[in-house]
């Protein structure tokens, strides 16, 4: 059930940072997370803040330096099926497609996407883990087949579950922070808390902070992008294993370029180890089989997850074959 | 009290075109067009004036000797009615379809986290999720016995102290021939251990219901149900009320597969009933607490051993089954008698030594579930066979035709098969299929990193409740005032479109369309006791007490027409739609006007149907016997998974799947579809991604973004196949249509990946894990199962 809330819709985005400094307060847009949330009791929330009425915060379009930039309200949907973003971008509509199933999609807010909460059994269940306050992680001495390989800092084992936000890191994107004190551009990788930093929470943002925006960079020619998920189910399901690359390839060789993990530890997972393996190098099959080998080198598997390390291993070596054929 | 809010009525189909009535034509289901327009009143749309809710405080711990419950702050909670705890309940405080052990509130010990320890009832949701909150119970924690076998050793925890084998529910041992000494004339036997998991029912509507208390003393309960009449037994015995004085009323459940056979909010919904002065009451379980608190199908492990002649002849099998059953009974001895008579397929096996225990735990609760302890067995037993057609070299088809009963035959158990037995036909018209024929070209045609294969499983499926239990039926069927055919329902429609079906049945009999025909839900005041909808009985059972009662009522309107018209007998009369016609002269007489000739006493016909029981003693015990040992009549099928799997993340994928059936003649072929494209999807759903994560008694996966269940777009394109052959005893020759099509996609599935793959998965479901797990550590080479 849900809890007893105050909801309110303001007119614009300086009202509703006003709204949300105030305590319990707790931001909605598609409300597809939040609304399960609290009903799960996962939190609670004195005042629910809309920001549907946010017209600004919608719409894609391009900048003017030929970059795109996508509203915190673009829905799934839209962001899955822009022109723009499937020309340039393919590895974000990939990535936005393989999100929840079409009801969710077009529900969903990609900046609520990029926000959402974990989905461990134990932070949702009726467990006082240490992410909510308590002092434990029950995940690492429990069931733990869906939980991180890496970069839990022996805190707490969550995956960072948005397909999204794993694209966005690949393609350099940066995230318009607005609050109190203005606006800030966060690039994405730097947006996201690892449980060694602060194990309560996941981003950045401060109380009263909300994502307004996102924001592409022009894409460099060359580039060549794609998002791979491993899931139980067809639809609506989370990623098992996933892998964002935005690689530029020139005179056959990969000049520069990200791999960004999903389905792997607390935050999208950028493998600078599969970077130095390939940038420089030519995408034959012997840097490829490298590649795979050194993506899974440091990780940590826990005692019921360790079928993740095949499971990247063979999707980093299968994407990166695709890009390599084109 | 607005009288709207309980009055079962009429169903009549006025909205839509009426159709005739014929028997073996697709009809729309007549429930179809209520339901998608969502006007159809399911038990969680009962609401009311001066409504409380009822919910429950579960324990949340799975074994516990409950000290003391303090509910002081939650009744100072504004809005709570009352807090009830079992020092409220006068009667037995137990329920239980065959073994009265579970406690409507504890008041002993908790024996798994979802049992229930106060009932609260509130003006509102929102108090009484306050005041549940609110409720602390003194718990002394107990060890806990978390798995079957663990639960049989020497010094494990009891879960119920009372009970003289400990923690053994039931054994079974039935030994047919020279039992295990057979295996010394064997030239191969094979053996495997598999392991089968808990599956979830996962009905679109939860748990619900509605219950007031009249002033005349009577207890009015609305409920999602497939027992009504077994339910007002159990709430009459559980609260100390006297039957006559309770009664149930079942629309239309949102699904059940077996979850609502048997109590789950009735009890408490009575209760609080009692304690509301008068107020109508409602409880609606969330999807977590029909997780928690619900049944589901048994976990199981399965020890096999299976022997043959070199020519294929099966000789021997040796089986032991672990089933959990959970903390109670509900339906657990009954699932594993099942397993056992089950246990070997639907093959002629002359020696067995087939033994079965069903353990307590505390675990959440083991109870039935479409399949019905079939759906285990079946899939060792249909892997074992083939490995041991790829031991002797044969086509699993042929070993499977070599050893295939037919009537007459004994099955694993030593009874004789009386019943009619499609299942040779059914494995030609397998074997005879593209899908099979074209095999091998189409597992050499996967792309890269892909591989396929093709695995195939026959099964059977006893329908009914077996030798002791009274399977019967009593239809009712009546002709209204104003010349309607009214049906009175006895047994609940959960889903499956029986009700549908009966009003065919009886259209196609007194010759009326869908818009002459009215339907009566199950209600213990308006129809008759006519046992549950489970075990692939209902249209069998109904059907028959329904052809009875349709054919007396229309000699008896034949025969007052004849008499009006001054016709020299019935036989010269015939019903149309809407009219009695006397066909030498064509003059008609509409029913609303004949029916003025009838008195009340004569609208009205009935009948009584008892399913038939096996003859033969096969020398089981009296005990196993009343689980319902052994049955004689059943269903039989076989089916084709085409896999494909993908090297790297080891996930399975069927692209196709063929299922051919034996249910005998098929009344209306729509419907019959839809339970076959059911059951197999919620059998590969078994097969592959259900898996209820439970740790220490504690399920985690209580939703459906953790519990997989698969969607439109797991489900393959499916190819459905009736052999119709007739059976004798069953309605226009009809046998049982609802459970057989879910034992087939495990074994099959599983199957197939060892085509695929050349290694086999034990334990389901068949995971991507598992499988790559099992492909990475003997995979690339030849392994020989």
């Amino acid at each position: 059930m849900l809890p007893n809330f105050k909801y309110v819709r303001p007119g614009s985005v300086e009202e509703a940072i006003d709204h949300l400094t105030s305590e319990g307060a707790r931001v909605h847009a598609g409300g597809t997370d939040l609304l399960g949330c609290l009903r799960d009791n996962v939190f609670g929330a004195l005042k629910v803040v809309s920001i549907n009425a946010l017209d600004d915060l919608r719409g894609i379009r391009q900048t003017p330096d030929r970059g795109v930039r996508i509203g915190a309200l673009a829905t799934i949907t839209q962001v899955e099926n822009h022109e723009l973003i499937n020309e340039r971008y393919k590895g974000l509509a990939m990535g936005a497609s393989e999100v929840a199933s079409p009801q969710l999609r077009n529900q969903g807010t990609i900046g609520g996407n990029i926000c959402q909460k974990p989905r461990c059994w134990y932070y949702r269940g009726e467990f006082h883990c240490i992410r909510k306050g308590g002092n434990l992680c029950y995940a690492f001495g429990g069931e733990n087949q869906f939980h991180c390989i890496f970069g839990s800092d022996k805190k707490c084992c969550i995956v960072h579950p948005s397909d999204i936000a794993p694209a966005l890191v690949a393609f350099d994107a940066r995230v318009r922070v607005s609050g109190h004190k203005g606006d800030r551009l966060v690039p994405i990788e730097k947006f996201y808390v690892l449980p060694g930093e602060d194990v309560e929470r996941e981003t950045v943002l401060e109380a009263g902070e909300i994502v307004t925006e996102i924001i592409l960079p022009p894409i460099i020619e060359g580039t060549r992008s794609s998002y791979r998920k491993v899931r139980a189910r067809r639809s609506w399901d989370f990623a098992l294993a996933g892998v964002a690359l935005a690689l530029v390839l020139k005179g056959g060789k990969v000049e520069s370029g990200r791999v960004v993990l999903s389905g792997a530890a607390p935050v999208p997972w950028r493998s600078h180890t599969v970077e130095k393996v390939i940038i420089g190098q030519k995408l034959d099959s012997k840097t490829i089989t490298r590649a795979a080998e050194t993506a899974v080198h440091n990780a940590e598997p826990l005692a019921k997850n360790s079928y993740k390390i095949p499971l990247f291993k063979a999707i980093i070596e299968e994407e990166l074959t695709k890009i390599a054929i084109g | 009290m607005n009288d709207q809010n309980f009055d079962n009525k009429n169903t009549s189909f006025s909205y839509l075109e009426s159709r005739p009535l014929h028997i073996g034509a697709s009809v729309p289901r007549l429930d179809a067009y209520e339901k998608v327009t969502g006007k159809e009143k399911y038990a969680a749309d009962y609401y009311g004036e001066n409504l409380v809710w009822a919910g429950v405080k579960r324990a949340g711990v799975p074994h516990a000797v409950l000290r003391g419950i303090d509910f002081s702050s939650a009744v100072k909670v504004p809005g709570i009615v009352r807090v009830l705890t079992h020092e409220d309940i006068t009667g037995s405080n137990r329920q239980g379809v065959i073994r009265k052990d579970q406690p409507v509130l504890v008041n002993d010990k908790a024996r798994h986290c979802g049992d229930a320890i106060a009932l609260v009832l509130a003006d509102n949701k929102e108090s009484l999720k306050e005041a549940l909150d609110l409720i602390v119970c003194d718990f002394e924690p107990l060890p806990g016995v978390f798995d079957s076998e663990q639960g049989l050793r020497n010094g494990a925890a009891l879960v119920h102290e009372d009970n003289a084998d400990g923690n053994r529910l039931l054994k079974g041992e039935i030994k047919t021939g020279s039992g295990s000494d057979a295996y010394k004339e064997c030239d191969v036997i094979v053996e495997a251990c598999f392991q089968t998991q808990s599956q979830e029912h996962a009905y679109l509507e939860t748990e619900a219901g509605w219950a007031r208390l009249l002033a005349n003393g009577k207890l009015e309960i609305v409920c999602s149900t497939q027992t009504p009449f077994r339910d007002r037994m159990e709430v009459a015995e559980a609260l100390g009320l006297d039957p006559t004085l309770v009664r149930i009323i079942a629309p239309y459940p949102g699904g059940a597969f077996g979850g609502k056979d048997g109590v789950t909010v009735q009890t408490l919904l009575g209760l609080a009933a009692l304690h509301s002065g008068g107020r109508p009451v409602k409880m609606w379980w969330n999807r977590e607490e029909s997780f928690v608190s619900g049944t589901k199908r048994h976990a199981a492990l399965m020890y096999y051993q299976l022997g043959a002649k070199a020519d294929g002849t099966l000789h021997f099998l040796d089986v032991r089954l672990y089933f959990d059953t959970g903390p109670y009974d509900h339906l657990g001895g009954v699932v594993l008698t099942l397993a056992l008579e089950h246990a070997g397929g639907p093959y002629r096996i002359p020696n067995a030594q087939l033994t079965g225990w069903a353990v307590y735990t505390n675990n959440p609760i083991g109870g039935a579930f479409r399949g019905f302890g079939v759906t285990q067995v079946t899939a060792a037993v249909e892997q074992v066979m083939d490995m041991l057609a790829q031991k002797l070299g044969m086509d699993p088809v042929k070993l499977r035709l070599k050893n295939a009963t037919k009537r007459g035959d004994r099955s694993c158990v030593g009874k004789t098969m009386v019943c009619s037995n499609g299942l040779v036909e059914c494995l030609e018209t397998l074997s005879k299929h593209d899908l099979w024929k074209q095999a091998d070209d189409w597992k050499s045609s996967a792309g890269p990193f892909k591989r396929r294969g093709v695995g195939i499983a026959a099964a059977m499926q006893g329908s009914g409740y077996g030798p002791v239990v009274p399977d019967y039926a009593n239809a009712k069927v009546e002709l209204t005032s104003d010349g309607k055919i009214r049906v009175y329902c006895g047994v609940v429609d959960m889903g499956q479109g029986n009700a549908s079906t009966n009003l065919q049945i009886a259209g196609s009999i007194l010759g009326q369309e869908s818009g002459q025909m009215e339907l009566v839900l199950p209600d213990t005041d308006r129809t008759l006791p006519s046992g549950s909808a489970s075990a692939s009985r209902c249209t069998y059972t109904f059907g028959n007490a329904l052809i009875g009662a349709a054919e007396t009522l229309k000699q008896r309107i034949l025969q007052r027409a004849a008499d009006l018209f001054m016709a020299s007998g019935p036989h010269e009369m015939a019903l149309i739609p809407g009219s009695v016609r006397h066909l030498p002269t064509g003059r008609e007489v509409p029913l609303f006007r004949l029916v003025k000739f009838f008195q009340d006493s004569e609208r009205i016909a009935v009948h009584h149907f008892r399913a038939p029981v096996a003859a033969d003693n096969i020398g089981v015990s009296p005990e196993i016997k009343l689980h319902g040992l052994p049955h004689t009549l059943f269903s039989f099928g076989a089916c084709l998974a085409a896999v494909e799997v993908d090297e790297l993340t080891g996930a399975a994928e069927v692209k196709r799947f063929l299922a051919v059936s034996d249910c005998g003649k098929v009344l209306n072929p729509q419907i019959y579809q839809q339970q076959i494209h059911g059951g197999i999807a919620q059998g590969l759903g078994y097969a592959l991604s259900e898996k209820l994560e439970v740790e220490k008694g504690r399920i985690l996966t209580t939703g459906f973004s953790t519990y997989i269940i698969p969607t439109a777009s797991d489900v393959p394109e499916i190819d459905s196949i009736a052999v119709e052959i007739y059976e004798p005893t069953g309605p226009f020759g009809l046998k049982g249509v609802g459970e057989i099509a879910t034992n087939g996609p495990l074994p099959a599935v599983a199957n197939a990946v060892a085509d695929a793959l050349g290694i086999r998965v034990f334990e389901s479901p068949l995971t991507a894990e598992r499988i790559l797990e099992a492909f990475a550590s003997n995979g690339r080479q030849e392994s020989s199962i």
